[in-house]
């Protein structure tokens, strides 16, 4: 699939900050995911009972979670995940991906195996899927702003400017 | 953007899916045999102890829903990755929520279901407690389902050739209008949307890259996106088969819009009359009447645009032809070289009387003819080899030669007299009546150099002898001041250094005596099915653009705009003598 995203183009080229807008979108999407997780009892079976922390550490690490997660959805989608038809497909489907890892696979892995069951199960899902589906709809709006213009070059004259045109697997170091 | 999908098509297929996997499976479940029942299971969740329709009513709504999001899943990710009938491709798709289903999901739900907070058991091992029969009913249920949704999602771009869509509204201008620089005289630095539209399917699919890019809704937008980049013109086509709409009959609205958004801007259009197809009722090129009606066509054109000064009134003769006679990919889908012959005639005509009309509108205009740049290198000494490779070298320049009234030679007369072109229109051809100011237009891409192979095939070569040395063989031939009208790259991350080669190669050439005036990156923004050119409607984006299709700019974007600053302002080329004289 990476290869299939990046075949067509999408490397978010020397203007974008996809990685930073993801972290953003990740973090920002945590609160009504957070909201869901509360709301169907999922929280307190979640630090109580599945990984056995103190709530506010299990909070921040939850949250520290989905930031990481954002980043690594803007990194890995890249240009991608600005499309306005398609955003939220691609944050549902990577929600639901980390469904499946993170209470399925990576918990178990850690703290043994326990998982939440009942309506706890059920707002596991729900909240992993509201996640996905806020963090893709919102991934464009927030890295919008983060664009780099077309104005100025800073340090993309490499990638852009005459010296572009080297073939690169020729290109010398210079001394 | 990496793919157009047709997301009420999605919606349909995968509603229909799930319809048909449950109309499938509930006989088996009412007649008693024990498997998954997924829409009960669903169903249950929201309403434990309501009656039997109630669950089943909320467990289908969700099970539809479910079997959306996968179909739009499908279309994005998986649809025509490979190269299967779209049936065995639904087949192969359902593999994996069936696996996920199996794995994953069905226990998942029994763990929803459960009375207690948690569980002290590994997801292994509630996956391998899931029952056979309970894993067959998921998998033959994602099976139905799969099949369906590959029967059903198809050709998410185009539309029926005879129906086309009612135009969006355009949205997306900038909130101040910045306007060109354009400086009669200096070199032309140009993009392009492209905006081809054949038809495929025996002339039952219309193709149109204008409404896959989405231009008709962001053409404002993509003008401001030219302004941005620094570009003076752009080689725009108007929609020829929703502008001509019968003999004498045109839809304006678009054009007229579109057209006063360019002039505002400060753009100068050089104006494509005809790329790559025609309206319904003109049929295909091997219609006898297309040369009249494109002529009336550029004539009205014409003269209700007044100030366009620059024509391409057909593009890419040779390509045209050879793609939809003797390739049979587009429009007629002819595979022999009398439809050959005939295609290359009526374009060369068309592309005359098409001249004729705009000069009597307005005298002064220029005309950009816009053709790929082919070679054809032999592979071997073998003389079968030799003679094909001399053959498609000469063939190359036929629609030119008939256009700028140039004899070709005897083994082309040959051909052409074979293939049903009678003397006396081949003599038409030959009066001389090329006007004073002609720009010959060759494009370029990596695929424009072929090999022929030991069996006589053409093999796409890459870019062996580069832009330079066949641009010089064409001016060598015709004489005429030039332009490089078309290239790209479909790798983005390798475009940049692309269009420097481009730029040092047409640096040269001008530097050689070669009255180079112009240079374009084609196009502005993404194409969609480009790399296969058009003959399928799978929805592909190749990023080929400055901009992507959420008007995005691409690193060679960037570089574009960077090569327009630092050279524009050039003095070998801000007064160009050759274009003056050109615009004189």
């Amino acid at each position: 699939m990476m290869r299939f995203l990046r075949a067509h183009g999408a490397d978010p080229g020397p203007t974008q900050r996809p990685m930073l807008a993801g972290a953003l979108t990740g973090l920002a999407a945590a609160l009504p995911a957070a909201a869901v997780f509360v709301g169907f009892g999922s929280f307190e079976v979640a630090a109580d009972e599945v990984m056995r922390l103190p709530r506010p550490l299990a909070a921040a690490l939850m949250l520290a979670a989905f930031t990481l997660a954002g980043l690594i959805y803007g990194r890995l989608f890249g240009r991608a995940a600005n499309d306005p038809g398609a955003g939220w497909m691609l944050g549902l489907a990577y929600g639901f991906l980390l469904w499946i890892a993170a209470p399925m696979v990576v918990l178990p892995l850690l703290r043994g195996p326990a998982m939440a069951a009942g309506t706890a199960a059920t707002g596991f899902l729900a909240a992993f899927l509201v996640w996905g589906l806020v963090a893709g709809v919102l991934f464009r709006f927030v890295h919008r702003p983060l664009h780099a213009g077309l104005d100025g070059d800073g340090g993309r004259m490499a990638r852009i400017g005459p010296s572009a045109g080297l073939d690169k697997l020729l290109r010398r170091p210079s001394r | 953007m990496i793919r157009i999908v047709s997301f009420r098509k999605a919606a349909l297929a995968g509603a229909a899916g799930a319809a048909a996997w449950e109309a499938a499976l509930r006989p088996l479940l009412l007649a008693g045999v024990p498997t998954a029942d997924i829409v009960r299971s669903l169903g249950t969740l929201v309403i434990p102890e309501g009656p039997a329709w109630a669950w089943w009513a909320v467990g289908m709504g969700m099970h539809v829903a479910v079997g959306v999001l996968w179909a739009v899943f499908y279309a994005y990710f998986w649809w025509s990755l490979l190269r299967w009938r779209p049936l065995f491709q639904g087949l192969a798709f359902a593999i994996a929520p069936a696996a996920l289903a199996i794995l994953v999901m069905y226990p998942q739900l029994g763990v929803m279901h459960a009375s207690q907070r948690v569980l002290h058991v590994g997801p292994w091992t509630l996956a391998a407690q899931v029952a056979w029969s309970d894993r067959a009913g998921l998998l033959l249920g994602h099976l139905v389902y799969g099949a369906v949704l590959g029967l059903l999602y198809t050709r998410p771009v185009g539309y029926p050739a005879g129906r086309p869509p009612r135009l969006p509204r355009a949205r997306g201008a900038a909130r101040s209008l910045r306007r060109a620089e354009a400086r009669e005289g200096s070199f032309i630095f140009a993009t392009g949307t492209e905006c081809s539209y054949p038809t495929v399917e025996d002339g039952r699919w219309r193709r149109d890259q204008m409404l896959a890019a989405g231009h008709y809704r962001h053409w404002p937008r993509d003008f401001d996106l030219c302004v941005e980049v620094g570009v003076s013109h752009v080689r725009y086509g108007p929609p020829l088969h929703l502008v001509l709409l019968g003999p004498d009959r045109y839809d304006w609205s678009f054009c007229d819009e579109a057209m006063h958004g360019l002039r505002e801007r400060g753009l100068v259009p050089i104006v494509d009359l005809c790329h790559f197809g025609l309206p319904d009722w003109l049929e295909d090129f091997q219609n006898p009447e297309v040369p009249a009606a494109l002529a009336a066509y550029a004539g009205a054109f014409a003269g209700r645009y007044p100030w366009v000064r620059f024509y391409t009134p057909v593009n890419e003769m040779f390509v045209c032809a050879k793609l939809s006679a003797l390739h049979g990919v587009w429009n007629e889908q002819r595979k022999d070289e009398r439809s050959f012959v005939t295609a290359v005639c009526r374009l060369a005509k068309a592309n005359r009387l098409m001249i004729d009309r705009i000069l009597l509108r307005r005298p002064d205009a220029v005309f950009v003819h816009s053709e790929s740049g082919e070679f054809f290198q032999a592979c071997c000494p073998d003389e079968n080899i030799l003679r094909t490779a001399e053959f498609e070298n000469q063939r190359r320049f036929l629609p030119l030669d008939l256009l700028l009234g140039r004899e070709v030679d005897e083994t082309m007369r040959g051909h052409l007299r074979k293939h049903g072109m009678p003397d006396e229109e081949y003599d038409w051809f030959m009066g001389d009546r090329t006007p004073c100011r002609t720009v010959l237009g060759v494009d370029y891409y990596e695929s424009n150099e072929q090999l022929i192979d030991t069996d006589g095939k053409p093999q796409a070569l890459g870019e062996l002898f580069g832009w330079y040395v066949i641009a010089m063989q064409y001016w060598d031939r015709y004489q005429l001041p030039m332009m490089h009208t078309e290239t790209n790259r479909m790798d983005a991350r390798d475009a940049p250094r692309w269009l420097w080669r481009q730029w040092h190669n047409v640096r040269l050439i001008r530097k050689a005596g070669v009255p180079v005036v112009g240079f374009t990156w084609y196009s502005l923004t993404d194409q969609v099915d480009w790399n296969m050119a058009l003959g399928e409607a799978l929805g592909n984006v190749d990023p080929v653009g400055l901009f992507d299709l959420n008007r995005d700019p691409r690193a060679v974007g960037l570089a574009y705009r960077h090569l327009i600053r630092m050279f524009r302002d050039d003095p070998g080329l801000r007064d160009l003598p050759e274009l003056k004289e050109l615009l004189a």
